[in-house]
């Protein structure tokens, strides 16, 4: 099975579970002699819009998953007032150029919506 | 999409926030607030310059590889900012009330959850079950693992509202055509959902018989 496939069978068990761990899913889908190392880089280059993976490339998770989790972290500083430290053990989970790119969205939207409201 | 790219839709957009907030904002240069430079120095400025900076913060940081630290003291100055606008009632036209988490997570325009409030799902929501189920993500944010179990749980359940979204005006055509023979096996815990979002009155003249597996109009 080529690395796109397996992405895309891999992609459509993300759909309904949220984050899959990659030894696991392949090991229970009977994929052997997969090079993960292969299976990583093609996530990274063309399926970052859909998929995370985890800071160390153990698992991965669906796009949805960790935007909502940056969104609802912004949410929760905001009622209580704390700071947000992107370098703290909280974020850790997270390669930096993804905590980079989905927190500009999550910023973009967060402008939109206060000029909804903008006096 | 490259870094690039996001970090220069971010500047756009507070270009054209600042442009904005500088025409409709009377006296806007009174407000001021606090932004932490890539030197972490800590600056107290006018929203007008605050905003200024984090342009040109970007704008620096494009020059060279990004950089994580970087990024992490601009994102705390664009809280700050966020945080002047939202708990600043002459800066914008919002009531924060007193669960602000939740305010946030029902509006249609940011909201994750945004799905359960539209059209026909929100007269079905049950207001007090989402309210806690808001406080059970919040509570589970300082950990990502245990949050990530929680959201499993609930997106799987807006998925499936989602997939019956799709579904709703099939269904509400066989019903109104009485063909019920067109709900087959496999949509009929799709069509029992869809006939819940309902008012009785409106579909109180068909059962679903659960053990053969068919409807029965009465």
């Amino acid at each position: 099975m080529e690395s796109k496939e397996i992405i895309e069978l891999l992609s459509k068990k993300i759909e309904v579970n949220s984050y899959i761990n990659i030894s696991e899913f392949l090991e229970n889908n009977n994929l052997k002699n997969i090079k993960i190392k292969d299976l990583i880089k093609e996530i990274e280059r063309n399926y970052n819009t859909k998929l995370i993976l985890d800071s160390k490339n153990t698992e991965v998770y669906s796009y949805e998953l960790v935007y909502n989790y940056f969104k609802l972290v912004l949410f929760k500083s905001l009622e209580t007032g704390n700071d947000i430290d992107l370098s703290s053990d909280d974020f850790k989970a997270f390669k930096p150029d993804d905590l980079i790119r989905i927190f500009s969205v999550i910023d973009s939207e967060f402008f939109n919506y206060l000029l909804d409201n903008i006096h | 999409m490259s870094l690039q790219y996001f970090l220069n839709l971010l500047r756009d957009i507070i270009k054209k926030f600042q442009d904005i907030a500088k025409d409709h904002i009377f006296n806007l240069g009174k407000f001021r607030v606090t932004i932490i430079n890539l030197d972490n120095q800590v600056e107290e400025t006018t929203i007008s310059m605050g905003l200024y900076y984090l342009r040109n913060t970007i704008k620096e940081m494009l020059k060279s590889k990004i950089k994580l630290k970087d990024f992490n003291k601009l994102q705390q100055s664009i809280k700050k900012i966020f945080q002047k606008f939202i708990d600043t009632n002459e800066l914008i036209n919002f009531n924060k009330g007193e669960d602000l988490f939740k305010k946030l997570n029902e509006n249609d325009s940011i909201s994750p959850f945004k799905l359960l409030f539209c059209d026909f799902f929100h007269e079905k929501i049950k207001i007090d079950v989402f309210k806690d189920k808001c406080n059970e993500l919040k509570e589970s944010i300082s950990n990502f693992n245990s949050f990530k179990e929680k959201f499993k749980e609930l997106y799987s359940k807006i998925r499936y509202f989602e997939t019956l979204r799709e579904k709703f005006e099939e269904y509400q055509k066989i019903l109104n055509a009485g063909d019920l023979k067109m709900i087959n096996e496999e949509n009929l815990e799709d069509f029992r959902l869809f006939r819940s979002f309902f008012p009785l009155n409106v579909n109180s003249e068909y059962l679903i018989d659960i053990k053969n597996r068919t409807i029965i109009k009465i």
